[in-house]
């Protein structure tokens, strides 16, 4: 038997958007955005590193990245970035793994999430939307990143469907809700809804991270994607250099990123890569 | 006893035994040039470049062809990759030394990533992997009958990432190696290895070499050469060297090269032949 804890209700209540002490930024029509979010349950936390291809200058370093986390968006140049990672306290000189590419486009936002179980791990890139629901609405999407729940039902009370069986691992699409104290049916494999109240301000849009959490039940984490009219929550995260990453690296204008996932890979690829003949011809 | 060897009952010996002098003088007088010729023609093919190995792309005896093609199989294909070969051949490059687990018959029902061989001209339309021929061997044309079909947008990040590595002022390519890169001509595996490598080691890229028996052009780059870290070039025994093999030996599948080379000039970094590597990569990061 499944439950949603009432405390993540609270935090909904309050107010308490996950949004990290972010500044509230406009975006620039010159930039885009870009953040990182780690939904795979049992995988270790990383420390991810996110790299401009064409700017070896820029860099964002993000520690300690762990289940549950999604950062701050980053504004970030149009281009094209790499996401790589090692596990978080790794030796210095361990060298990071490359996880993918990413795009950036000016006036975009976007989120790398590492998805699934950490065996299965899965990078999405998901497209966020910037753009302002109709007067007097939110919107809201669900991001499903609880093992413990096959699908997942979500829906305003007495309104509309936010998601229906959405299977765990997905991200389901934006739903206009009228804004203002309203209540969340949170229901996990078509078990009874557990209701959580929730404050939603009218303009803005929210990503809602349905979680495990330690007591083997389910949290919900609601995540700010748009306050108002251009207007997204930036910055936050802990910039810098770390690992083999050269020191003294600038992160100014640019960069910035980051998401999340798994080192997935760190584990699983030790598997996979006995797959693989590798003849490498060493001094 | 010579001369015993050439009796005429109509005094022929006698006549050799009469020519002799003269021949003999004929011989002292032209052994020198004969000398000279064979020093001279011995001389050019000691002094060749590569004249003490076998030409790039060929073997040697009857089944050179076979033996290349080995060598390439070896070197450049996956090992879950199995060849589909006509019987006459798969004789020959069995006792090349070809893996008989992987030769297949041409009809067999393979479910996996398979390639063709072919002692006759593929048919118009196929994507030629590479070919062998040499001297006495039946030439050998590896067909992918199969050839993965990028989409539009997997074309366009290909192009978007080449140009951004292009962009990097540390990436130091010129000539073939920008072309390349310009054309977006590069397999996607490969592709994205060498973003994380301009991004953060700062490598140069010197070449896309093609291995022996492939085209230059028409089929994606799978291997390059790396000749710097920075502004440091790499060779043997160099700290900077031992960093990026350090750095390629820890990336995972699907950018998890299949070869890692340190050569003279830098290093050679590979990957195996895949059919559709632009969904590999699709299929593991989005």
């Amino acid at each position: 038997m499944r439950r949603v804890l009432r405390a993540s209700a609270a935090l909904l209540v309050a107010g308490g958007v996950v949004a990290g002490g972010a500044a509230q930024a406009r975006a620039s029509d010159e930039t885009g955005l870009l953040r990182l979010a780690h939904l795979s349950p049992d995988t270790p936390a990383v420390d991810v590193y996110v790299d401009a291809v064409a700017d070896p200058s820029a860099r964002i370093t993000l520690e300690g990245v762990d289940y549950g986390t999604v950062s701050d968006y980053q504004d970030v140049a149009p281009g094209t970035y790499t996401v790589s990672m090692r596990e978080a306290g790794a030796s210095p000189d361990t060298p990071p793994v490359l996880s993918t590419t990413v795009d950036v486009s000016a006036d975009s936002a976007r989120t790398v999430a590492g998805v699934g179980l950490f065996a299965d791990l899965g990078l999405e890139i998901i497209d966020d939307s910037l753009e302002i629901p109709p007067s007097g609405q939110a919107r809201m999407r669900v991001l499903a990143a609880a093992s413990s729940a096959e699908t997942l039902d979500v829906s305003v009370a007495g309104g509309a469907a936010v998601a229906s069986g959405l299977a765990f691992a997905d991200t389901g699409d934006y739903v206009d809700v009228p804004a203002g104290s309203t209540t969340l049916q949170v229901s996990a494999g078509g078990g009874a809804p557990t209701d959580l109240p929730v404050d939603l301000d009218a303009g803005a849009v929210y990503s809602v991270l349905v979680l495990d959490d330690a007591a083997s039940g389910l949290t919900v984490q609601p995540v700010l994607d748009a306050a108002g009219p251009g207007v997204t929550p930036v910055g936050g995260v802990e910039t810098g250099a770390g690992g083999t990453a050269v020191s003294d690296v600038p992160v100014g204008a640019l960069v910035a990123l980051t998401l999340v996932t798994g080192g997935a890979a760190i584990g699983a690829a030790a598997v996979t890569r006995n797959s693989r003949s590798r003849h490498a011809r060493r001094p | 006893m010579r001369e015993g060897l050439i009796p005429s009952p109509r005094g022929g010996a006698h006549r050799e035994r009469a020519r002799r002098p003269r021949r003999s003088r004929l011989l002292w007088y032209l052994s020198p040039l004969v000398v000279a010729a064979v020093v001279t023609v011995v001389a050019l093919l000691v002094l060749r470049p590569g004249a003490s190995e076998p030409p790039a792309g060929t073997g040697q005896g009857e089944d050179a062809a076979a033996a290349d093609l080995v060598r390439w199989v070896d070197g450049e294909l996956p090992p879950e990759t199995v060849l589909l070969v006509p019987d006459d051949v798969r004789a020959d490059v069995t006792a090349a030394g070809g893996d008989e687990e992987r030769l297949r018959p041409l009809d067999s029902d393979v479910s996996g990533p398979r390639l063709l061989v072919l002692s006759e001209e593929p048919a118009p339309g196929s994507t030629t992997v590479a070919r062998f021929a040499a001297p006495g061997s039946a030439t050998l044309t590896v067909v992918d009958p199969e050839p993965g079909q990028p989409t539009a947008e997997e074309l366009d990040r290909r192009q978007r990432l080449s140009a951004a590595i292009l962009a990097n002022p540390n990436t130091g390519a010129t000539g073939r190696a920008a072309d390349i890169l310009q054309r977006g001509d590069v397999d996607a595996r490969l592709l994205g290895l060498l973003a994380v490598l301009v991004a953060q080691l700062g490598v140069g890229i010197a070449d896309f070499p093609p291995a022996a028996g492939e085209p230059a052009d028409g089929v994606l780059a799978r291997s390059v050469l790396l000749d710097r870290v920075g502004t440091e070039p790499v060779a043997d025994g160099q700290a900077v060297t031992d960093r990026l093999l350090a750095f390629l030996d820890a990336q995972l599948p699907p950018f998890a090269p299949q070869r890692v080379e340190v050569t003279d000039e830098g290093v050679l970094v590979g990957f195996g032949y895949e059919s559709a590597p632009d969904a590999l990569v699709t299929e593991q990061t989005p």
